[in-house]
């Protein structure tokens, strides 16, 4: 039964249709073989007795005297049966009296020359290719001798040989009928299954759920191509529906970005317009403080900015929108640049920054991206990092880039090293303020760009943040 | 330049008035000649009706004619073709503006980076 598994259905069929044929035809066949050879065997023994017993009869009065050509004449009566091959009369003693035999000039004779009393005594019996029937030749109660006749089984044979040349034709009449059978079922059955499957094939391949079984037929196969097609009338209307909602959702987070950051627009730049040409009326003192006060608009618009940022990111990565668009980025003047714009906070805070960068370490990356992580990062260090020294450096493989920001501040519990990565997850209190994204959005621009970003830390020490990116892209896109 | 020569100025097309108006006083403090229009129609009115500005600054995302079909409409007209367009575009829409392949400005734009922008197309009308 396991065997049969791999075997395909027309296989099957052929061989079933084979034996479907073959054998009501072939037991059939046998049968009447059977009988009519049994009756043609039958027959011939009978009519041999009886030519035995008709020729014993007439030969009787010949050996009772002597008279050996009138036993020969008798005997020569049967050339007139061609079943006879050859007869025999034997005197008493066993010795030949007369004999007649049908043979070609240089055939051996069949005939024995004696015979023994007791072959004398059996019956008819059939021998090879023979019947031999032995009969006491008597007159009046007296035993002359025995009548010897040999029948040939030739006609039986003939007979035989036919049934079995029409049990050849018959066979192959039958395998000629059975091939054109499995062809008609292999059409009915296995064709149209083939046809399914191949339609299922080519919308693996191409994911266009438009296309349809064709041909579909009214029989037990009709209605599994109509549930097929019926399925992917269904998909096909999900996948429509999915499409139209993704591009719904692409429009509220253009629409979103949009209505968010243009208030922020007009907002930055009256802002930015009153720091650089500030009213000239203003005494020392008040232009001082309209500075400092402006100043600290700005910084919260800029902080407003990338909280809708983030949340924009968070919409984008949750549906998988996360679009990368990498050019040849150098990682080094990226980070410096990030540095330089973190002065002012650092001096803030009062922490140093201690940088070792590669002179030149370059990529195939996307960098706003990569400058949202840097950011993120050194951000994270001047938050959690107490003041302490932060330390910073870039270095390269010539397949990986590496990034290490390392921090000696309240440093990160084992336990939440393993969330942190997440959305909406954060280690500190939430005295400390953010929305929790930072590092989850970082995670995700890293694994987009293919690489890692790993954490080790120990609570109140420090934490050291490594992200390696590869750079193969960038390899791949100079040859 | 010689006393013929039409005096540069700098077309904004934006549906916000704030965003307009704002623009518009920030580069005129600077000394330079604006003008703007409340969606790419007008602008592209504008545009024909004087001689073509030095720079467009282009919001993308506006009802009627967006950004993107003004560009379009600019690149069909001869006389228009060559005009440098800077786009405004709220950072990273998702790919809506991706293939709109000019300069663009990223909301909210940073003061010092608009002026550094005008600059490298515009020199100011005023002396």
């Amino acid at each position: 039964m396991a065997a049969s598994r791999g075997v395909s259905i027309r296989t099957r069929l052929t061989v079933l249709s084979v034996l479907a044929t073959l054998a009501p035809v072939g037991v059939a066949l046998g049968f009447v073989a059977e009988r009519d050879l049994r009756d043609i065997r039958s027959e011939m023994m009978t009519s041999s007795t009886l030519i035995g017993y008709v020729i014993a009869e007439y030969s009787a009065s010949a050996m009772a005297f002597d008279d050996r050509r009138d036993a020969q004449r008798t005997l020569d009566g049967l050339t007139r049966d061609e079943n006879v091959i050859a007869a025999g009369l034997y005197d008493t003693g066993g010795r030949r009296f007369a004999a007649y035999e049908r043979r070609a000039p240089r055939q051996p004779s069949t005939l024995p020359p004696v015979i023994t009393a007791a072959a004398s005594m059996l019956p008819a019996v059939m021998e090879g290719e023979h019947v031999i029937v032995t009969q006491p030749v008597v007159s009046h109660g007296t035993r002359y001798g025995t009548l010897l006749v040999i029948v040939s089984t030739e006609h039986l044979r003939s007979r035989i040989h036919g049934y079995l040349l029409s049990m050849a034709l018959l066979g192959l009449g039958a395998l000629a009928a059975a091939g054109a059978l499995a062809l008609m079922l292999e059409r009915m059955v296995s064709r149209p299954l083939l046809a399914l499957a191949d339609v299922a094939r080519r919308i693996a391949q191409t994911e266009d759920y438009s296309v349809r079984a064709s041909g579909v037929s009214h029989d037990e196969i009709g209605l599994l191509a109509g549930a097929f097609n019926r399925m992917l009338t269904e998909i096909d209307g999900r996948q429509r529906q999915a499409q139209q909602a993704i591009r719904v959702r692409d429009d509220f987070l253009s629409i979103a970005s949009h209505e968010l950051k243009t208030p922020l627009t007009s907002l930055k730049l009256q802002v930015q317009g009153l720091l650089m040409m500030p009213p000239e009326s203003l005494s020392h003192d008040d232009a001082a403080r309209f500075k400092q006060t402006l100043d600290v608009v700005d910084r919260q618009i800029v902080r407003l900015d990338k909280l809708i940022g983030n949340l924009l990111d968070v919409s984008r990565i949750a549906a998988g929108r996360l679009v990368l668009d990498p050019a040849e980025t150098d990682l080094s003047s990226l980070v410096h640049e990030v540095t330089r714009q973190f002065e002012p906070q650092l001096q803030r805070c009062k922490c140093s920054l201690e940088s070792r960068i590669e002179g030149s370490v370059t990529g195939f990356w996307d960098a706003p991206r990569i400058d949202q992580v840097v950011t993120n990062l050194l951000a994270n260090a001047i938050k959690y990092g107490g003041g302490k020294p932060i330390e910073l450096s870039v270095d390269s493989t010539p397949e990986r880039a590496r990034l290490v920001v390392r921090d000696h501040g309240i440093g990160i519990s084992a336990e939440d090293q393993k969330r942190i990565f997440g959305r909406f997850e954060r280690a500190a209190s939430l005295s400390y303020g953010g929305l929790g994204l930072g590092l989850f959005i970082s995670s995700q621009i890293v694994r987009a760009h293919g690489g890692t970003i790993r954490v080790e830390s120990t609570l109140a020490v420090g934490s050291t943040f490594t992200v390696e990116l590869p750079r193969k892209a960038q390899r791949g896109a100079a040859t | 330049m010689t006393a013929a020569e039409p005096r540069p100025w700098v077309l904004i097309v934006d549906d916000d008035e704030d965003i307009r108006d704002t623009i518009r006083s920030l580069l005129q403090l600077r000394g330079y000649i604006v003008d703007t229009a409340p969606d790419g129609r007008v602008g592209l009115e504008r545009m024909r009706t004087a001689h073509p500005p030095a720079l467009v600054i282009l919001d993308y995302m506006m009802p009627g004619m967006n950004g993107e079909e003004f560009r379009e409409a600019q690149l069909a007209d001869p006389e228009l073709a060559r005009v440098p367009v800077v786009l405004l575009t709220g950072a990273g829409d998702v790919g809506s503006a991706a293939h709109v392949d000019i300069e663009r400005m990223a909301k909210p734009i940073e003061l010092q980076l608009l002026f550094d922008t005008v600059a490298r197309y515009c020199t100011k009308g005023s002396t």
